[in-house]
């Protein structure tokens, strides 16, 4: 790790598995272990301990500034992308050190989407798909086109694209350039998707169908969205973690959580109290 | 780190949730007169007074309609989280709990109705303590809620032992009386409804005092249960 501090004792990161039976809990797909990630001096997140399980959806939600974002960007190598930030503590995927890997390949098995829609302008829909995998060195025409529908279909977009699909990619709709762009996280088959607050920017019909979407994710990938609409952690996730100030308050079901979070933080977040 | 919370937000819910707080205990205060009534009517031999009772019912259902129809719009619209819904959820519940108690002082009306003299014979003073003891028992269950007070709503359960109890000897006493062959078994028939019924409104005000420990707990009444049965919050 980077970390200019020590790195802090781990501790037992936040599961479910003092929620329910240790059979129904699979260690975490992704765990963080005290994560603390750093803008120079600054810290943005603090000793965070977490574990994302496979095959689920979860929320992160918590007001703004709380360090959502800087969360999700250190579980791709992100973080370490913007000058003087700093990570310690641990973050594992499926027991790996992610810190102890290649970054370009945390990024292939750990995808993002992003809070507006960012296809590439110049680019056709099909090139938008392709482009990670020829950045991968893919170059097989028949491997490529496979991908790009396999990916389309993934992101509920085929139906709407498939005659246009060497049209440029800019020229969709809001709702339609964010499902292209999770195709394009999707092609290069990542085994996680972290989505940042990927409804913002659309409207509610627009939002639904990605949150639809996401809901079918989950069979193949364990997602981790960040959001600030409480109602769509509650539509879309099973597990929510409630940040503030960069610490994890509390972690559990989104059920609970919502109807009866155990901390007076959660519970004067989630009914307004504060905002 | 980050941006604080602030001010704490004024919000609109409070406002609706005090109204509708409001609401359900003035639904309370109709239910219990119509209990109390009710006894009265066969104490006093007084139809005017049983007649009183049976014109509080269209009063009663309006009760029921408006505040559950108010909940579920406040459900709706503020998509509450937390104490807030669980509040609604036990506000929906409650009304339920507070009609069939009318309703069970309405039907005390009626035995009055059909039985004008049926306060005379023995048991009797059971039947009036009973009463005395459930609408308290309402009254005090209805305070837990509006106040939001847990030790009031411990105290109906134990208070729950002792309606039971008056039960039991109400039963033992009309039995014991029946033995007898008495002239008019009918009025001590009646006695065992009434007991019967008055044992329900105590019931009902368990159940107001259980939805408010999970309104302000999250936490189910038997988690709170000590191993001698007690409710210990
Ligand atoms: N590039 C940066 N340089 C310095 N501080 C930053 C940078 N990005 C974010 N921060 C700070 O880190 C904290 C967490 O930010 P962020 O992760 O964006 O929060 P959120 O996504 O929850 O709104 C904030 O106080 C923010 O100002
Ligand atoms: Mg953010």
């Amino acid at each position: 790790m980077e970390g200019s501090q020590a790195a802090p004792t781990p501790a037992e990161p936040a599961s479910l598995a003092s929620a329910s039976s240790p059979a129904q809990v699979a260690r975490g797909k992704l765990r963080l272990e005290a994560l603390s990630a750093f803008y120079g001096p600054k810290k943005a997140i603090d000793s965070v301990s977490l574990d994302f399980p496979a095959n689920t959806v979860t929320a992160i939600i918590g007001p703004s500034g709380c360090g959502k974002s800087t969360l999700i960007r250190c579980l791709n190598r992100m973080h370490e992308v913007t000058p003087r930030a700093t990570v310690t503590g641990r973050a594992t995927l499926d027991g790996e050190d992610l810190y102890e890997m290649d970054a370009t390949a945390v990024r292939r098995r750990i995808g993002m989407v992003f809070q507006k829609p960012n296809p590439f302008p110049t680019m056709s829909v099909y090139d938008n798909v392709a482009a990670g995998l020829k950045l991968n060195g893919v170059r097989n025409r028949a491997r490529l086109d496979e991908a790009v529908i396999r990916s389309l279909k993934g992101a509920a977009l085929w139906d709407e694209v498939k005659e246009n699909i060497h049209g440029p990619g800019v020229r969709l709709s809001g709702g339609q350039q964010q499902r292209l762009c999770i195709a394009r996280a999707l092609a290069v088959e990542p085994e996680v998707l972290l989505m940042d607050e990927p409804c913002s920017a659309l409207d509610p019909i627009a939002t639904a169908k990605i949150e639809q979407l996401i809901r079918t994710l989950k069979e193949k990938y364990t997602v981790i969205i960040v959001t600030h609409n409480m109602q769509q952690a509650a539509r879309v996730a099973e597990l929510t973690a409630f940040l503030y100030l960069g610490k994890l308050i509390e972690f559990g079901p989104t059920g609970d959580m919502f109807e009866r979070p155990k901390e007076k933080l959660t519970e004067e977040y989630i009914t307004g109290r504060f905002g | 780190m980050s941006e604080g919370m602030g001010a704490p937000a004024t919000r609109p819910i409070d406002a609706e949730i005090a109204k509708l707080t409001q609401d359900i205990e003035a639904m309370g205060r109709w239910a219990v007169e119509m209990v109390r009534g009710g006894v009265q009517a066969m104490e006093s031999g007084d139809p005017a007074i049983a007649n009183e009772v049976r014109g509080r019912d269209d009063r009663l259902d309006a009760f029921d309609m408006e505040i559950e129809q108010e909940a579920i719009r406040i459900l709706a619209m503020r998509q509450p989280a937390a104490h807030d819904v669980r509040t609604l959820g036990a506000a929906i519940k409650l009304i339920t709990y507070v009609d069939r108690i009318g309703r069970l002082g309405l039907d005390i009306a009626f035995y009055a109705i059909d039985d004008p003299g049926a306060s005379h014979l023995p048991p009797w003073p059971l039947l009036r303590t009973m009463s005395e003891k459930a609408t308290a028992m309402v009254e005090l269950a209805l305070e837990a809620f509006v106040h939001r007070d847990l030790a009031k709503a411990s105290r109906v359960f134990d208070a729950d032992d002792e309606v039971d109890e008056l039960n039991r000897q109400v039963l033992k006493e009309c039995v014991k009386v029946l033995d007898g062959d008495p002239p008019e078994p009918r009025e001590l028939l009646t006695y065992v409804l009434v007991s019967r019924h008055l044992e329900r409104v105590a019931d009902n005000a368990c159940k107001i005092a259980e939805k408010t420990i999970y309104m302000e707990t999250g936490k189910r009444r038997r988690e709170f249960l000590t191993p001698d049965k007690k409710v210990v919050l």
